[in-house]
């Protein structure tokens, strides 16, 4: 089964990409993937609320092929963003947490780490769009969070794509996870990590619909690695870690 | 046919990439299926620009049904620049010129001696191949696009193949391709869903040029960028080699057996 960890659902304002989540799900259907686990763009960059609510309808629309992260938007909402998240693993049903740093607004600031302890005390991943710069004191202070490290470090911002540093924190950090998609296609990126780590928290990510799904798997299929590499990280692991029982 | 358009040799001082070597690039050529590479030396780009096209141009002469390579100058060497690119486009067999000002640290559109590179870039019949950047990583040196826009305002008469752009400056180098008929567009760090159907849809698919920058970049994913791409078989053939070959053909030699290095 193929499982992507990094989808967008909603509208964005920039690079063109407003597509109905049908067209999302036709995407995957191409690319053949199965399970999508979605953050609403509205949800990570506006509107919390607004963003969780609709994508939990479309939640249920697609019940086993569309999962969620519960988005948030800013850790100055501090409480409300931590109720937001009850309410959306709660009533929606959503697997995991989305955020969404920048320089300015860092993952280590003090608001964002107590959302991030009480994600840790969830026992739910927590996929952030960050750099391993940003992440390395946050492990140091909550080392039991699933923290999926998004585009494995291969960020614009912030960040500036070290990929590397990336995998230095997942070998140091037993519950960082790294998730493929990503601008970049260096060869030899995804071996880099199996070879430090193994297979096992290595998750495949399209970012749908920002890139296309293909390129994004086709890094993973002409990674030289065995098969059984390979099937975790295009799926497996994400079932283990989402805890997808079925 | 099968053409990569953004191909290097030599060193590369980022990271390990077991690749990087003659014999590794000839492996992921024919693991691809790629029929020719249009080969850079980096080490022309970052350290040597003699040093490096003697690299590339011994590279092609060995191998000349498989590797064209683009030279590359400094304009900071002033007459000497000149001097070696008429080496390298009349003797040596390159195909066209590659600027890499933000791995120089020269401006490319106030350097003082950048004309006279660009009128024998003109005169050898040389393409001009301007980066945004090598490879697809956002920690590379980068040129911004809207400098690239400017300078090919300034040489209507040359060729120019604008390389490394992706999502960010896609728009804009669309806007350059639809107002400057001579200028072309390779594909190796596109990485936006449907960026190369907006590029035809725009300006047609005669001006894109496929570009994996092997070996430091996976062919599969560059491959399927055009293969998977909503656009019809036609234009995918003339994207993946079609359009390099015509464009190749145009140029003053191919594969020229690679000359002794001058001083």
């Amino acid at each position: 089964m193929i499982i992507d960890a990094h989808v967008h659902v909603g509208s964005a304002i920039y690079y063109g990409l407003p597509l109905r989540v049908e067209d999302i799900i036709a995407l995957a259907d191409e690319a053949e993937i199965e399970r999508l686990i979605a953050s609403h763009f509205r949800a990570i960059w506006y509107d919390m609320r607004e963003g969780n609510a609709e994508l939990g309808r479309w939640i249920r629309q697609f019940r086993g092929r569309l999962f969620g992260y519960v988005g948030i938007h800013s850790s100055a909402y501090g409480q409300l963003a931590i109720d937001e998240i009850d309410r959306g693993l709660h009533d929606y049903g959503m697997v995991g947490v989305k955020v969404y740093t920048s320089e300015q607004f860092p993952l280590y600031d003090p608001q964002m780490k107590e959302i991030i302890a009480h994600v840790a005390d969830l026992g739910v991943p927590l996929l952030a769009h960050t750099s391993p710069q940003q992440a390395e004191p946050v492990m140091r202070e909550i080392p039991n969070v699933k923290l999926v490290l998004a585009h494995m470090g291969n960020t614009f911002d912030p960040g500036r794509g070290a990929w590397q540093w990336a995998i230095s924190l997942a070998k140091k950090h037993a519950n960082v996870y790294l998730e493929t998609c990503s601008s970049s296609p260096t060869l030899g990126f995804i071996e880099a990590a199996v070879e430090a780590i193994g297979p096992e928290r290595v998750l495949f990510g399209t970012d749908m619909p920002l890139f296309d799904p293909h390129t994004q798997m086709a890094k993973v299929l002409d990674a030289d690695l065995q098969v059984s590499a390979r099937a975790s990280i295009l799926g497996d692991n994400a079932a283990r870690l989402f805890q997808f029982d079925d | 046919m099968i053409v990569d358009f953004n191909a290097y040799i030599g060193r590369w001082p980022y990271w390990p990439n077991r690749y990087m070597s003659e014999q590794g690039l000839l492996e992921l050529m024919d693991r691809h299926d790629v029929d020719r590479a249009v080969v850079t030396s980096t080490r022309g780009i970052m350290i040597d620009p003699q040093e490096g096209n003697h690299e590339a141009a011994v590279l092609a002469g060995r191998h000349s049904d498989r590797i064209s390579w683009v030279c590359c100058v400094n304009p900071c060497d002033d007459a000497a620049a000149v001097v070696e690119l008429e080496r390298c486009g009349v003797q040596a067999g390159a195909v066209g010129l590659r600027l890499a000002p933000q791995h120089q640290a020269w401006d490319l559109n106030a350097d003082p001696y950048i004309a006279d590179v660009m009128a024998a870039a003109q005169r050898l019949g040389l393409f001009v191949l301007l980066p945004v950047r090598l490879i697809m990583d956002w920690r590379l040196p980068s040129m911004r696009i809207t400098d690239i826009g400017i300078f090919v305002n300034k040489h209507p008469n040359c060729t120019f193949v604008v390389s490394g752009v992706n999502y960010h400056d896609l728009r804009l180098a669309i806007d350059i391709l639809a107002r400057n008929p001579n200028t072309l567009i390779e594909t190796s760090c596109l990485m936006g869903r449907d960026a190369i159907k907006q590029l035809v849809d725009h300006i047609g698919s005669e001006r894109v040029l496929l570009g994996l920058g092997l070996p430091l970049q996976s062919a599969l994913c560059g491959l399927v960028k055009v293969q998977r791409a909503k656009i019809n078989e036609k234009d995918k053939k003339l994207i993946l080699g079609v359009n390099a070959e015509s464009l190749l053909n145009r140029s003053p030699k191919r594969g020229a057996k690679a000359p002794s290095k001058t001083g």
